[in-house]
């Protein structure tokens, strides 16, 4: 650190995230904080449905309108995962705050029931809800 | 500049806080309740998928869904307030940067929480 | 997978690698195997680099540290790296090896598949080729005071531990202070300043499950921080990188669950 070190020139800082093989848990971990994101900047969509009923027959078309196009499914499809991803890696999150599941193999299959879940459930969610 | 001081005054830096845990806490209080209210919400708006105008307002005036989604707005408020917090103090280390984006990030969730509370009395008792 | 990211990604001028000497030492042989190391020399003026060396498995030991010892003594003697035990105990060697930290005694060749790359402990500061700079972290463990902390006057002979009480220190107190598990931490890497890292919280933790200790609430104190402390987010690296099998991050979840005990 600083004020050891006679030399000017500055000391490199050694590769990490440039060099660190991705883990699952590490990955994951960027994944709920993504989601996270994601679903912040989605509560927007979320609101906005409330506001479109809340201001009359014309505005709830529009919303229907707007959100039935392609790119609207596409948000709507993805914020569909990331709500559900999230949640799930909470799930985990709260597991592993009460000192559970840290020890292999353990920590990985829950890292996997994450994904495996949240895909899941977004397929059941959507094989009900589309058709109609 | 060089920089002269110890490691010892480095790893102290301006000392302790005494808080982070009050934040932690409701992050998880909020992160067990919103398990039960992202379901409750999800049930609502799948319910409302294909529904034509009258049955979806018929629906928000439902006392049990204005009660889920009143609490899940508060809630999720809450949260997505702390989980932002913790992003920005992760990757912004500039002072005043930090200090903008966090009163950014209350007002943004304080907005999402009371537009969202307002919409859904307005359905439900003016609709 | 290797990584998500090319080798400079990111990286400020000091610390962008070239690409260095190639050691030709190669015979062509089947036992040949191939090591990637990260060089830095601070009185060449010239930033890292990363070299290429070519050795002979049958003629070397099993370990990475074996191979590089066999660098040092056969083809290039001012690589530099820090060890001492050989076996695991003295946490000198730890460096980043394909992809994860780990000691380079504990660490065997025939593992690694390819090229074995070679760098120093994630994050931390380069003084010269695989040596970091351990101040800052050595200052954050002092910080969280790892003795035994008693105003009761001690007994005559040893102070007494139930061996219920002793286990609870089980998994806690063989950590060799390698910090392999810091330097593959995420967040030490955005935030080393200010946050303890995994290594230095399970020393904390070691000290606070200890029922001989007095003064749990003083060290709960020093670490109730959003920076000291809870800027972990059980990313699990710390875990997977221990090269003693411990579990840095269980031992984290038990100090914040420590701290919202005395809350409520
Ligand atoms: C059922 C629902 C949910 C659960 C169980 C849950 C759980 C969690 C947990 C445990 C964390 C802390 C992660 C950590 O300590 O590193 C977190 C972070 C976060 N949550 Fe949620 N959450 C839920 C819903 C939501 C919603 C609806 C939003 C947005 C409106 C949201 C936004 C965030 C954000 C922005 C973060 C910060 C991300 C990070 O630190 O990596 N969450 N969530």
């Amino acid at each position: 650190m600083a004020g050891t070190t006679s030399s000017s020139r500055p000391r490199p800082t050694a590769p990490h995230l440039q060099v660190y093989r991705p883990t699952l848990t590490m990955t994951m971990s960027i994944a709920h904080r993504l989601t996270g994101i994601a679903v912040y900047i989605g509560t927007i969509v979320f609101v906005w449905w409330l506001i479109a009923i809340a201001a009359g027959r014309d505005a709830y078309e529009s919303f229907l309108d707007a959100l039935g196009s392609i790119p609207g499914l596409i948000v709507l499809f993805g914020l569909t995962w990331a709500v559900l991803h999230h949640a799930l890696g909470g799930i985990r999150h709260l597991i592993w705050d009460t000192g559970r599941a840290h020890t292999y193999p353990w920590r990985e299959y829950l890292a996997r029931a994450n994904l495996i879940g949240s895909l899941a459930l977004t397929a059941i969610l959507w094989a009900v809800c589309y058709p109609r | 500049m060089r920089d002269f001081r110890t490691s010892t005054a480095l790893a102290r830096g301006l000392g302790a806080a005494g808080n982070g845990t009050r934040d932690f806490w409701h992050q998880r209080v909020t992160s067990v309740l919103g398990v039960l209210l992202i379901a409750g919400v999800l049930i609502v708006i799948s319910t409302s998928v294909g529904a034509d105008y009258d049955e979806v307002t018929n629906l928000l005036s439902n006392p049990l869904a204005v009660i889920v989604l009143l609490l899940a707005l508060l809630n999720f408020c809450i949260h997505m307030r702390i989980g932002m917090q913790v992003v920005i103090e992760d990757y912004v280390h500039g002072p005043v940067t930090k200090a903008l984006l966090l009163i950014a990030n209350t007002g943004f969730s304080a907005v999402i929480g009371v537009a969202g509370a307002a919409a859904v009395l307005k359905i439900a008792f003016a609709g | 997978m290797r990584s998500f990211l090319p080798l400079n990604f990111g990286a400020d001028t000091v610390s962008r690698i070239a690409k260095g000497k190639i050691w030709d030492t190669s015979t062509g042989d089947k036992a040949t195997r191939v090591l990637e190391v990260y060089r830095y020399d601070p009185e060449s003026g010239r930033g890292p680099r990363l070299d290429v060396y070519h050795i002979d498995r049958k003629s070397c030991g099993p370990m990475v540290l074996d191979a590089l010892v066999k660098i040092k003594n056969e083809i290039d003697p001012t690589l530099t790296f820090r060890r001492s035990c050989r076996e695991g105990v003295c946490g000198s060697c730890s460096m980043s090896i394909d992809g994860r930290n780990w000691l380079a005694c504990t660490q065997p060749i025939d593992d690694i598949r390819g090229t074995i790359r070679v760098f120093p402990l994630n994050h931390f500061l380069v003084m010269k080729d695989l040596v970091v700079d351990q101040s800052h972290v050595i200052a954050q463990h002092r910080l969280i005071q790892p003795w035994l902390k008693s105003e009761t006057p001690g007994p005559e002979r040893e102070r007494l531990q139930s061996p219920e009480d002793r286990a609870k220190l089980d998994g806690f107190y063989e950590c060799i202070l390698c910090f392999s598990c810091t330097g593959g931490c995420p967040s030490y890497w955005w935030n080393g300043e200010r946050y303890l890292g995994p290594a230095v919280l399970l020393q904390a933790y070691r000290w606070l499950v200890d029922s001989r200790d007095e003064a749990k609430g003083e060290r709960l104190d020093t670490l109730e921080d959003p920076f000291r402390l809870y800027r972990c987010h059980t990313i699990m690296n710390c875990t997977k990188t221990c090269p003693k099998g411990l579990e840095p991050a269980k031992a984290i979840a038990r100090i914040k669950a420590m701290l919202v005990e005395r809350q409520h």
